[in-house]
């Protein structure tokens, strides 16, 4: 080309001009990619739901209403949890079961029974078991960061839900994960995070449970929901109902406090 | 017809001797082939009766959904209208109830996972002599309050020993938690090394509260006087219980003895087939035989006007009777010879022997008196028989008078 | 002369004859099948819980099967595989790190029996990899890949490549989660162990649990001739007194038991089938002497003595049974090889067998000794009964013989 820039003085602004707009389409372009790509902005978004009821660090009481087509259940508990990593439940109530500390330490969970003033740590042939009779099994109390760590997320879309604007987000396990699903959907709200419906379905595509949280209210320093359901598809009249009174985020709890000692003195 | 018949009668006492050893093979074949299917019969029906004895017992009460899903939530009140059902039913000779389920037992050193079973002792032990396999300590009387009895295994594993505490801990019914400690009361072994190793019993009062299921149950087995009726029992305890209770079959609840069962029989008919051959060779042979000697006769009795159709006729029901004649007296002596074995079973020896006992089995080869096997024997000589005659038929259709005339 | 008279007599009455000897043939090809059918059906299931199950030896640590404590294994196992290999009287040795775990999927659960094998040595000492019914065994080279049986695919509603979750403990005792793809799915005649039987490949399942890579839970080891099995048990027990050496014997007492009392049950039916053959020729042979009266009268008659007219007619019931014997060795050494290469499929005789997935082919098969017993025993008894006919004729007044019936 014959007309460099160089040699045209009289358009010096120009120049800088062009300079700015091309390097600010460019960053136009990649900051538009980066909003576009699904699959890093899902990851983010499951991330910060499961945060969000996490926090670095939590404390909470809480009911768990175990219903059955003959029966129910009415347990009530106080909850300490630290990062993905550790876990503490202190039953209060009901009174035959009151005492009892359920301790998580990564993969392990133990069991402290003030009746017979024992610590036992679950082995593997009771992790299946259902925890405290309810709809929830001893592992999935265990694996709370599983839906972030063991799926690959894809944004299918929008939808909205009880009102709110949500980001309808699909579960697919990764290779080795070490996780039953087939497929879960995730509705969270968009900004907010909320996790406000999630389904789980098995290797052949059929719905096995259906989770759906509600009821937001402020806690401590942010807003929540405050009811979780959880509800077998393939068993009729089943449920279990996780309602929180309250909830404190980011205490000072250190890891020393989840130990087998804590356990047989914590109220 | 009946002119026919009185014909061949005649005919056959007429040659007694020939008649006699003809009814002879007939005779041996059927006593033979009862004895084969009675001593086949015997040993399964045995081996059911032991194989349930020490698991399912021949038909099991549950709760519905119970099978599907072995949790104690599926568990059942044991109420006066079941124990007054149970009672009615003529065919039940034991009534052994249960409640189990699976918790950790945990001796402090080590955890592991053991079933309990809750048990009645008195109906327990009538079933499988659990009693005298408590090789130290003491077994369970009725009633609540006492320890538990663990196997040998469990309590090496543990490192516990009689007398020493074991701590039990599972889920209760709906969902409590079940947790306490109870003193090692006995500890039992059992030949099979993995029911030392995993099972844990409780006095039935005791294992209810353990698991806060006061008076409930998760099986009630059931053994009966008269295995052969097991259907007919099943279906009719059904319908006398409602219908949150089901009564399963051991067939359901055991497949590998089903298997099992259904390879030996197999075998055993096929070594029944060739019990037939033999046999049929000897009945064969015989009418054979005899039709060679009678050949003079046959040829004057055609050429004195007789029809063929009439002569062959008359040769059937000769063979009919003579059929018949031995199988009822071959039912008639192998019976109460099976009836004796029935009550005096032959005894297996050596090696075989001593580990049956190992078992807690008896070491016999058992008879069955099935009617069904008198009949379907019956028949089967019967058609062999049958079968025999159609050299004859065949012969008197077709020889020429004067080549027999001339032997 | 008297034994070409014999010989002639034989073949004069040929109907006669030829069913005599048709009937030892038929006896000795019963006795000597269903024996060999027996040995076959017993073999089979024998051979079966060896050959895919125990192996015929076992070697682990003492106190090992009570619990199946990981901490109590074979620290040199492979070591220890490499020495069993060189020893000429195996056909295979393998070493397998076995544990206890919870297999779930997203509907069900259950107890499994974890076995880690190396696919090629696995293969010489057990024949499951030939009673898949699905998929293959460890043919691909991806990782975490699990051979399950019909069984428990049935119990946790699974297929091919359907993932299951295992929970296990590591050798520290911490809880480890593994996902396992269904990639073979085999059926035995044990359902049983159809339903705990887990097999992935070794370093799989060591890495998981953290094992030591070349120690092991079990050692299986198969032999060329089952019959070395309690001399090479005991052997073995003293070359290594440290582990526990075990025969098949031991490790399913129940089918030892199930093998004696069906030797005792073959007795007892050859005993029957040789009471039948025995009657069977009586019958026959009376028939036939009673039918010759006539002429055995004239040869009376004539002078011959009676003794020899006995012997005469001894002689004619050796040849028969001599016959017979031959041909019925013949018979069923044929039979029995044919039906011994290519097996009596029981399915025939039991509807849905197969479906069971119980093996439903039984190849008879018998030991040359057998044979010689057996037809002995034929022969001897044809001749014993044979004697009675004999002695009836000399008996036969001759005047009233030769009149005839």
């Amino acid at each position: 080309m014959v007309n460099s820039f160089e040699n045209l003085p009289e358009q010096g602004v120009n120049v800088e001009i062009m300079k700015a707009l091309l390097l600010g389409s460019l960053l136009l372009f990649l900051g538009y990619s980066a909003w576009q790509d699904p699959q890093m902005d899902a990851t983010e978004i499951v991330r910060k739901a499961n945060e969000l009821v996490l926090g670095r660090s939590s404390q909470s009481t809480a009911t768990m209403t175990v219903v059955r087509p003959t029966w129910s259940r009415e347990v009530s508990m106080k909850t300490w949890s630290l990062g993905n990593d550790y876990y503490m439940i202190l039953i209060t109530a009901p009174a035959q079961d009151k005492g009892q500390v359920f301790l998580k330490s990564f993969n392990d969970m133990w069991n402290w029974i003030p009746g017979i003033s024992r610590v036992i740590r679950i082995p593997p042939s009771m992790m299946g078991q259902n925890w405290m009779g309810s709809d929830f099994t001893n592992n999935d109390l265990v694996k709370a960061s599983s839906i972030v760590d063991d799926y690959i997320h894809t944004v299918l879309g929008s939808e909205f839900i009880d009102g709110f604007d949500c980001y309808k987000i699909q579960l697919t396990p990764k290779p080795d994960a070490a996780v039953v699903w087939g497929k879960i959907i995730t509705w969270i709200v968009k900004d907010k995070y909320y996790m406000l419906k999630t389904t789980f379905y098995d290797e052949d595509g059929e719905l096995v449970n259906l989770e759906t949280q509600s009821e937001i209210k402020h806690f401590g320093d942010r807003d929540l929901p405050s009811k979780l359901v959880m509800t077998p598809i393939k068993e009729t009249g089943k449920q279990t109902i996780l309602v929180f009174q309250q909830l404190a985020f980011d205490l000072p709890l250190k890891p020393d406090f989840f130990s087998q000692q804590t356990m047989k003195t914590i109220h | 017809m009946q002119q026919l018949i009185i014909l061949a009668w005649r005919n056959l006492w007429r040659n007694r001797r020939r008649t006699l050893i003809t009814l002879a093979s007939v005779f041996m074949a059927v006593v033979l082939a009862i004895a084969i299917r009675s001593l086949q019969k015997g040993a399964y029906s045995n081996m059911i009766g032991n194989a349930v004895r020490f698991s399912t017992g021949y038909l099991q009460v549950q709760a519905k959904g119970y099978w599907e899903d072995k949790s104690i939530n599926n568990s059942f009140t044991a109420d006066t209208s079941l124990d007054q059902t149970l009672q009615a039913e003529p065919n039940i000779s034991l009534a052994v109830p249960r409640l189990e389920s699976f918790a950790l037992a945990s001796s402090g050193l080590h955890t592991k996972g053991v079933a309990i079973i809750g048990i009645d002792p008195v109906q327990e032990n009538q079933l499988n002599s659990l009693e005298e396999k408590v090789a130290k300590g003491k077994y369970f009387h009725r009633g609540g309050g006492q320890g538990l009895l663990i196997g040998d295994g469990l309590a090496n594993y543990l490192r516990l020993q009689l007398g020493d505490t074991l701590v039990l801990m599972g889920q209760g019914y709906h969902g409590s938690t079940a947790a306490a400690q109870y003193p090692i009361q006995g500890i039992f072994h059992f030949p099979l090394d993995q029911l030392n190793n995993s099972l844990v019993y409780l006095a039935l009062p005791d294992a209810q509260a353990f698991f806060a299921a006061p008076g409930r149950l998760t099986s009630v087995s059931l053994m009966l006087d008269d295995p052969a009726a097991m259907e007919a029992t099943a279906r009719s305890l059904q319908r006398a219980l409602d219908s949150t209770r089901v009564v399963l079959q051991w067939p359901v609840m055991n497949k590998s003895l089903v298997q099992e069962i259904q390879g030996d029989n197999a075998g055993g008919i096929i070594m029944l087939g060739i019990l037939y051959l033999v046999v049929a060779f000897g009945v064969f042979g015989t009418i054979l035989m005899m039709t060679m000697e009678r050949k003079k006769e046959f040829a004057v009795m055609i050429a004195i006007g007789m029809h063929r159709i009439k002569l062959t006729a008359i040769v059937m029901l000769e063979t009919v009777l003579i059929g018949l004649m031995g199988i009822v007296a071959g039912c008639v002596l192998i019976l109460p010879v099976l009836l004796y074995l029935y009550q005096h079973p032959l005894a297996l020896t050596g090696s075989t022997a001593q580990i049956y006992q190992e078992f807690g089995l008896e070491p016999i080869m058992p008879v069955s008196v099935d009617p069904a096997i008198f009949f379907y024997q019956g028949i089967t000589v019967l058609a062999i028989a049958l079968v025999s005659t159609l050299y004859p038929l065949w012969y008197i259709n077709r020889f020429r008078i004067p080549e027999a005339l001339k032997q | 002369m008297l034994i070409r008279i014999a010989w002639r007599n034989v073949w004069r009455n040929k109907t006669r004859s030829l069913v005599i000897i048709i009937a030892v043939v038929v006896g000795l090809w019963g006795g000597v099948f269903s024996d060999a059918f027996m040995q076959g059906m017993t073999e089979q299931q024998i051979y079966s819980t060896i050959h895919t199950e125990t192996g015929h030896i076992q070697l682990n640590q003492p106190g090992f099967l009570q619990n199946f404590d990981l901490q109590k294994r074979i620290t040199n196992a492979d070591s220890l595989v490499a020495i069993l290999k060189t020893n000429p009287a195996v056909a295979g040795a393998a070493a397998i790190v076995r544990v206890t775990a919870m297999a779930t999927t997203a509907s069900s659960s259950a107890g499994i029996m974890v076995n880690g094998i190396q696919p090629s040595d696995q293969q010489v000492v057990s024949n499951l990899s030939q009673l898949l019914v699905q998929g293959d065994y460890f043919k691909s080279n991806r990782a975490n890949e699990a051979v399950i049986g019909q069984q428990l695919a049935d119990k946790l509603h699974v297929k091919l490549k359907s993932r299951i979750v295992l929970t296990l403990q590591t050798v520290s005792g911490d809880l480890v989660y593994g996902a396992f793809k269904v990639a073979g799915i085999y059926r035995t005649h044990d359902s049983d162990f159809d339903q705990q039987m887990f097999f992935v490949r070794n370093q799989d399942l060591q890495a998981l649990i953290d094992f030591p890579p070349a120690a092991a839970s079990v050692i299986t080891v198969l032999l060329h001739q089952s019959d070395d099995t309690e001399p090479m048990a005991a052997s073995l027990q003293e070359q290594f007194p440290d582990l526990q050496v075990q025969s098949w014997v031991q490790l399913a007492p129940m089918l030892q038991a199930m093998s004696g009392t069906m030797l005792q049950f073959s007795l007892i039916f050859v005993g029957v089938i040789l009471i039948a053959l025995a009657f069977g020729i009586i019958n026959t042979m009376l028939m036939a002497v009673l039918d010759r009266t006539r002429e055995i009268g004239m040869l009376l008659s004539i002078g011959m003595r009676p003794a020899k007219v006995f012997g005469m007619i001894m002689l004619e019931t050796i040849f028969l049974s001599l016959t017979g014997a031959i041909i019925g060795v013949l018979v069923s050494v044929a039979s029995i090889s044919w039906f011994g290469q290519h097996g009596i499929d029981l399915s025939i005789v039991a509807e849905g067998f197969n479906a069971l997935g119980y093996s439903s082919k039984v190849y008879p098969s018998l030991g040359a000794d057998f044979y010689l017993i057996l037809t002995c025993m034929v022969i001897g008894i044809a001749v014993v009964a044979g004697l009675f006919p004999a002695r009836r004729a000399i008996r036969l007044k001759p005047a009233e013989a030769v009149r005839g019936e």
